[in-house]
């Protein structure tokens, strides 16, 4: 089905037909083609921009085991970073952030006397000889 | 999936042979849809330098041809979008008093006088009439090829080829217009 009739001047003709037509868009359709043939366009290799460091992709398993290393070291950081400043800066509450038990801790029972826990609050304790017992109760002065 | 050649020594022989090879009908499917030989051209142009840009990229192109073909419809429906075939780059006036370095030939002159014609009635047509006229008289390929192209079976190539044969034929004949050897 292939044609290769040469390119022949025709002329034009008011009177229909089969080849006519076909004769018409055979050169019609030649005739655009570009003559002669446009070369290929020019290609340029674009030179890569070159890189001190050449990124390889990794195999996935040591791409996810960086992940997990790199979540580990940053876990790491924080809790280096959070005991070096705990060191750093030791926390000091005021008294009044103290609790009433922790305020207790704080008072030096009387030379002889023992701290006892009690429902209603410590005390100060001393046993005397004859088996009593002397208690001072510790109140919180306003 | 295979990449393209690298980007090497040996590439560019394969890229001058899949242009040898597959320009015409790239150039064929765009001229179909506008009817312009240097558009056709530079979108044809235009297909191919994306092709060597893919190949370097690494980007795998299983089969250029339907590539090749496939980008350069995209280009050629594209240009339909552009501002530049929209506004263009001087207005019409301008190139008025613009004349051709060699003047034509009387018989030359005439013979474009039919080609107006016949333009100004493919353009008519639709693409697809166009595009099955003009591979199968521009680049003189057969039914086959031709279905390979187009993505139809060679039966529908007849047929199709047919009707636009029959379409153009009745459009000419209406302007008294036939061209006879």
């Amino acid at each position: 089905m292939k044609r290769s009739e040469p390119f022949s001047d025709r002329t034009l003709m008011p009177v229909p037909g089969e080849q006519g037509i076909d004769d018409l868009l055979h050169d019609y359709f030649r005739a655009k083609l570009p003559e002669p043939w446009p070369a290929p366009p020019a290609t340029h290799c674009k030179p890569k921009p070159k890189l001190l460091l050449q990124f390889i992709p990794a195999p996935r398993q040591i791409q996810r085991a960086r992940r997990y290393l790199a979540l580990a070291a940053t876990v790491a950081l924080f809790l280096v970073g959070y005991w070096t400043l705990a060191t750093a800066f030791p926390t000091v509450l005021p008294s009044s952030f103290l609790s009433p038990f922790d305020k207790v801790a704080e008072v030096k029972p009387t030379p002889g006397y023992e701290i006892e826990q009690t429902p209603s609050g410590p005390v100060q304790v001393l046993e005397q000889k004859s088996g009593n017992k002397t208690i001072i109760r510790i109140e919180k002065l306003p | 999936m295979k990449p393209g050649p690298p980007i090497n020594g040996t590439a560019r022989p394969e890229f001058e042979a899949l242009y040898a090879q597959h320009s015409r009908e790239v150039w064929a499917l765009v001229y179909a849809r506008w009817l312009n030989a240097d558009l056709a051209s530079d979108i044809m142009q235009e297909a191919f330098l994306r092709l060597w840009r893919q190949w370097q990229d690494g980007e795998a192109i299983l089969n250029p041809r339907a590539w090749l073909l496939r980008v350069a419809r995209n280009l050629a429906e594209d240009h339909a979008k552009s501002s530049f075939r929209r506004n263009g780059t001087q207005p019409p006036q301008t190139m008025n008093g613009v004349r051709s370095k060699e003047p034509l030939p009387d018989d030359l002159l005439e013979r474009e006088e039919v080609f107006a014609q016949l333009r100004k009635e493919l353009n008519e047509l639709s693409v697809s009439d166009r595009e099955i006229l003009t591979l199968r008289y521009g680049m003189d390929y057969n039914a086959t090829d031709i279905a390979e192209i187009l993505g139809v079976n060679v039966t529908a190539v007849h047929m199709r080829l047919s009707r636009a044969r029959q379409r153009l034929q009745e459009r000419l004949e209406a302007e008294g217009l036939v061209y006879l050897p």
